[in-house]
């Protein structure tokens, strides 16, 4: 033990005390990301709503793009936007996307609100990141700004009213049919 | 006289769930401002400060790096900045330091500041976002900007000199700049 504690230390000695930061590679990315802004107005708790992300490399190889969510504070947000509860209610597909050398890609953002009472009449703000996966010492991240407003209904009664109504409906006519088969056998005899 | 009553008993039926259904024709309206772009380039995107000692300040010119919004954009931009630990890029899980939070160094801790070029004095970069610029930038704007390094204290000290237990090794760290529609 105390001769690998020599050792380290004569090879921290011989090896130089010093420690270099920041390697030197390549150049930084050059992308950019449409659309800049995405405004969801009357968004029902228990509504889902999906928009497409472009993202145009502008360089010539191919490059591989992270879609993450950020919270930004009170202060970057727009005025009147709160904070957006649960950045799990959004989702990308795919997560990572590789785009080709001077091409575009396209990923999908899905929002989807719980259908609860308190979620409605509220207005948010949440940005999503596009990150390059390689990364240089100088990194270039942008922020897409979500807007979210949700409507004043709850969504959850839709699926279960439409149910209720194929329902009645089948019922109605079954009996109509019933009906005129026991009229049509009440004419026969 | 029969069927009617069917008939209307069904009708009674369904009003109570046209409030639903009336519901789905509730307009989700999605506006994209497709039409607004903006990129911005970094240079240089690499750099090294070379052989660093423990506890010692090490500063970039002040034009060394240069932040551009490109000239097709079409809109102005807020831009942030920040920063991230530095790791041994041998073994990153085997050494790193620690990025500071309150501009002060320690052990494994060192500190990373930015200045723009006029500016006044240099702010701390840490891991949470911090304003770049304090105003909007425009298509065509551009700020150059230099960096200030704090390295760690000594991870030992041997005969009153300072030094760090990986020897001579490379360090790497990231500055990422962030960039949002005004």
């Amino acid at each position: 033990m105390v001769r690998q504690s020599k050792y380290l230390f004569w090879l921290a000695a011989v090896l130089l005390i010093t420690v270099v930061l920041f390697p030197a590679i390549v150049q930084a990315q050059s992308f950019s990301v449409s659309p800049v802004e995405i405004e969801i107005d009357n968004l029902s708790p228990g509504e889902v709503t999906q928009f497409n992300l472009t993202i145009h490399n502008k360089e010539d190889v191919n490059h591989v793009f992270t879609l993450t969510t950020y919270n930004p504070g009170e202060s970057e947000r727009r005025e009147g936007r709160a904070e957006f509860p649960d950045e799990s209610w959004i989702s990308f597909s795919p997560q990572s996307v590789e785009v080709g050398a001077n091409s575009e890609a396209k990923a999908k953002v899905t929002v989807a609100v719980p259908p609860n009472q308190k979620w409605t009449g509220k207005d948010w703000e949440i940005w999503l990141r596009v990150a390059p996966e390689e990364r240089e010492f100088l990194v270039v991240n942008y922020y897409i700004r979500l807007l979210v407003s949700t409507g004043e209904e709850v969504e959850a009664g839709t699926s279960v009213g439409l149910i209720v109504s194929i329902l009645v409906g089948i019922l109605l006519v079954a009996c109509v049919i019933y009906y005129f088969r026991r009229k049509a056998k009440h004419l026969i005899f | 006289m029969g069927i009617m009553g069917i008939l209307l008993a069904g009708i009674l039926a369904l009003i109570p769930c046209l409030p639903a259904t009336a519901q789905d024709s509730g307009t989700i309206t999605l506006n994209m401002t497709g039409a607004m772009e903006f990129s911005i380039n970094l240079t240089p995107a690499n750099w090294s400060f070379g052989t660093v000692t423990p506890n010692t300040v090490n500063t970039t010119d002040l034009t060394q790096f240069n932040l551009t919004v490109d000239s097709t954009s079409t809109c102005a931009i807020n831009t942030y900045v920040t920063g991230e630990d530095a790791v041994w890029a041998d073994d990153p899980g085997a050494y790193n330091w620690t990025l500071s939070s309150n501009a002060q160094n320690d052990i494994k801790v060192y500190v990373l500041w930015f200045k723009p070029d006029g500016g006044e004095s240099y702010i701390p970069i840490t891991k949470g976002q911090t304003s770049f610029y304090s105003g909007t930038l425009g298509p065509g704007d551009s700020k150059q900007f230099g960096l200030k390094l704090l390295t760690p204290q000594p991870d030992f000290t041997k005969g009153g000199t300072g030094y760090f237990s990986v020897g001579s090794a490379i360090v790497q760290t990231h500055v990422t700049i962030s960039a949002v529609v005004a």
